[in-house]
């Protein structure tokens, strides 16, 4: 499929497409973190990018980061160099190490802007307006430092634009619901990966190519074992590899480089900000959100959707808010009767030989 | 030039036995005797739970405690057989270890609590942990929600929305307690309780201060034990009379030249928690005439109140603890330390199970080292799971360090 195509290049040659942007005048500000409110960079004419992490060592991280952090952010800050191009990094301080990791990438990526926005653990009525006050800071911050205006009508647009990707992603979610789904895991995380890192108007476009075309692709997968991934972040699709290379087919997850990037959509027709601020704390949470069990909930609300027949939680090594979930997370799940297996990983060194073993006993013991 | 030595402080005498296990027998009878019990950790502003009659006892203590007596292990991997990771926080382990099953742990294990109490203020851990503790022991979880001092700022330089997020937290703390008590906050006495926590902390920074002298009159293996009030029993005037009496030997020491070693010959800042398991380290450290002047720790939990303020006093305080706050913060403290204690070199311990304290710590070493030629060591330990302490390479490190010390002396004379 065409549309499959050029996700997988985009996201391959995703920093000589950022360069070739910039080479055309636009400003490139990358994000760390699925609260970062990406419509704000995006309102601002600055194209918005998902910093990325690459499977293997990080000699770079080395020498300024501990060993015992989120392999994920040692990986980030590993290709600090090759994200040079960057005008600006933006993180929300979605949990402890990001928070201590911006500071590291501030004294030596030499990034020209850099912000954090703080986001409360919480949705309640006092949080959502501290909130609304950061993304106020945040808003005017970038336009000095970008000598641009941010309006009302701007963030309308960017809402419009980022809407219809949320639409579109779900859409082709929603196709995975039939057994067998017409399009691998795999295949569906790179849609939203890309998604995270080209110009959301072009990512609409491939997503409708990409909708339409799984649309008429019957028989291309395989029937298999129904598996929900679970866990914090996946930035390239080899792990999701390992279970579909096991007799399971991925139909659903609960990761924030998943479903949770993209689940609900920004209420139009309010105070923009305001309803960006909504719509960030209360969507899907991630595990450095207060209460677990909504998230939890949203794990099962997925389970039931997709027809799930069993459920994989990925854990980063290291990784504090899901290491701590996990072991809950599994004791409701048996109570609901749902088979699942809890899994550590490490992207710095990923050993995904090992996690296959494991995965496909775990197949095996699902299929009874 | 050698002076007296004074060795170990005569108010430190004891105190496990005099303070900390009273602590928790005295925890266990206002239990029985129906009073209640909350868990708190660490950030938790213990202040506005005395005004409402709650006995705190702190399960990080507690775990610390534990690790003391050489009990960590067996309490860690009743937790990890549960499915909790090796790579958690150790104080978290070993603390849900006691929980889901106290038997043959110190003091009994802790009391059970009637509300658990926590913050954002330290870490995601310290969330993630007391809601498990809920789910198994059907207890009520309060947590209050901090933002992350992203820009280092000390509590009077703090933006203004920080501070009224961290009050409405306090008031809605408040409100709760209210409810759950059945009783109105006591104003005055809330009053009464910040005026003893600001007396114990004034106190408290009198002794760190005193530690600046040369020869220093307290190491950190006495600092460790006697922080135990500031860190979880401020407001109390058994702290104020314990910390009245340090104050004065601390005060007599450095009045008459007495240092802890006869030859003091390294000065040092030790950051994080020490080796719980391990407290001789600090015996070993002196075995080369080197004393640990202070800690970041021991400076952590001190800072004034403002009476008439309480609830933006206490916020400020908190949403400036060093670990809600950016590694700006830490550089500048240690930069300071160095020179208010004539510090010849810094101990960062990567406390293994702690990441986001353990980030930072190659930035603080490279600029004291830039800024001021003081060396720094990074030592990967745990500071309450020995599993991973390797005695002999640790020792290795620290004789190197010991020379590149000397020499940096030397290169300054």
């Amino acid at each position: 499929m065409e549309a499959l195509k050029r996700m997988e290049e985009g996201l391959k040659r995703r920093h000589e497409l950022a360069k070739g942007w910039k080479g055309k005048g636009v400003r490139v500000v990358g994000w760390i973190s699925s609260y970062t409110p990406e419509e704000i960079i995006k309102a601002s004419g600055a194209l918005p990018v998902r910093v990325l992490g690459a499977l293997g060592a990080t000699p770079y991280a080395d020498v300024y980061l501990p060993t015992n952090m989120c392999p994920y952010l040692r990986s980030c800050f590993n290709l600090a160099k090759t994200y040079s191009y960057l005008d600006g990094l933006v993180v929300s301080n979605a949990c402890d190490s990001l928070g201590k990791m911006f500071d590291v990438w501030r004294y030596h990526a030499g990034t020209p802007y850099t912000w954090m926005i703080n986001t409360p653990h919480t949705n309640t009525e006092d949080a959502q307006s501290f909130f609304l006050e950061e993304l106020e800071r945040f808003k005017d911050s970038l336009s000095s430092f970008l000598k641009v205006e941010v309006n009302e009508d701007s963030l309308i647009d960017a809402i419009r634009v980022y809407n219809e990707t949320r639409r579109l992603l779900k859409e082709l979610y929603e196709l995975r619901r039939m057994n067998p789904p017409p399009i691998y895991g795999g295949e569906a995380l790179e849609a939203v990966l890309y998604s995270s890192i080209a110009p959301k108007e072009e990512v609409n476009e491939v997503l409708k190519l990409l909708v339409g075309g799984v649309k008429e692709a019957q028989g291309r997968v395989k029937e298999g074992v129904r598996i929900l991934i679970s866990g914090s972040i996946m930035d390239s699709k080899e792990i999701v590899d390992v279970v579909e290379t096991s007799g399971g087919v991925v139909v659903a997850d609960d990761i924030c480089t998943g479903s949770r990037y993209f689940w609900e959509p920004v209420e139009e027709g309010g105070n923009p900000l305001k309803s960006i601020a909504k719509r960030y704390l209360n969507r899907a949470p991630s595990a450095f959100m207060m209460n677990s069990y909504d998230r939890f909930n949203f794990t099962k609300d997925m389970i039931k959707r997709f027809n799930v027949d069993a459920v994989i939680i990925f854990t980063l090594k290291f990784c504090d808010p899901y290491l701590m979930d996990a072991p809950i997370l599994m004791e409701e799940l048996k109570a609901e009767g749902i088979p699942a297996l809890h899994l550590e990983w490490d992207e710095t060194s990923p050993a995904l030989a090992g996690l296959k073993t494991r995965v496909e006993a775990f197949i095996e013991m699902v299929k009874g | 030039m050698p002076g007296k030595a004074g060795g170990r402080l005569q108010t430190i005498r004891g105190f496990y036995r005099n303070y900390v296990k009273k602590h928790y027998e005295e925890a266990h009878r206002f239990k029985a005797q129906g009073g209640r019990i909350a868990w708190a950790l660490s950030t938790t502003p213990v202040e506005i739970l005395y005004a409402f009659n709650f006995y705190p006892v702190w399960p990080e203590n507690y775990s610390s405690v534990c690790a003391a007596l050489q009990a960590s292990v067996m309490l860690a991997e009743r937790a990890e057989k549960q499915g909790f990771s090796k790579d958690l926080c150790s104080y978290c382990r070993i603390g849900l270890g006691s929980t889901f099953d106290p038997s043959g742990a110190p003091e009994g294990g802790l009391p059970k609590p009637d509300l658990l109490v926590a913050t954002s203020c330290a870490c995601d851990i310290h969330l993630k942990w007391f809601q498990v503790v809920s789910r198994k022991l059907n207890v009520p979880l309060l947590f209050l929600d901090v933002p992350y001092n992203k820009s280092g700022h000390p509590p009077q330089g703090l933006e203004d929305y920080y501070v009224k997020r961290y009050v409405a937290e306090l008031e809605r703390m408040i409100y709760f307690l209210e409810r759950f008590t059945g009783t109105k906050l006591d104003q005055a006495k809330l009053r009464r309780i910040i005026e003893l926590s600001n007396e114990c902390s004034d106190l408290w920074l009198e002794v760190m201060a005193y530690r600046r002298a040369i020869p220093c009159p307290m190491g950190a293996e006495d600092a460790f034990s006697a922080v135990f009030f500031m860190l979880g029993y401020a407001g109390t005037e058994e702290a104020v009379s314990f910390y009245r009496k340090l104050r004065d030997e601390v005060k007599w020491r450095v009045e008459n030249g007495i240092g802890v070693l006869e030859d003091e010959r390294f000065r040092l800042a030790w950051d994080n928690i020490p080796l719980w398991y391990n407290l001789g380290f600090f015996d070993y450290l002196k075995g080369f005439g080197a004393i640990v002047a202070i800690e970041s720790f021991s400076l952590t939990w001190a800072g004034s109140l403002n009476p008439s303020k309480p609830l933006e006093s206490l916020a400020r305080k908190h949403l400036a603890n060093i670990a809600n706050s950016s590694i700006d913060y830490k550089k500048n403290l240690f930069l300071r330390l160095a020179k208010e204690y004539s510090l010849d070199g810094v101990i960062l311990p990567l406390n293994w199970g702690c990441k986001h304290m353990s980030i930072g710590e190659v930035e603080v070493k490279n600029e004291l080292q830039e800024k001021l030629g003081v060396p720094s060591l990074i030592l990967e330990v745990d500071a309450a799971d020995p599993r991973g302490f390797i005695e002999a390479q640790v020792k290795s490190k620290v004789e190197s360090f010991i020379e590149l010390m000397k020499q940096a002396k030397q290169a300054k004379r």
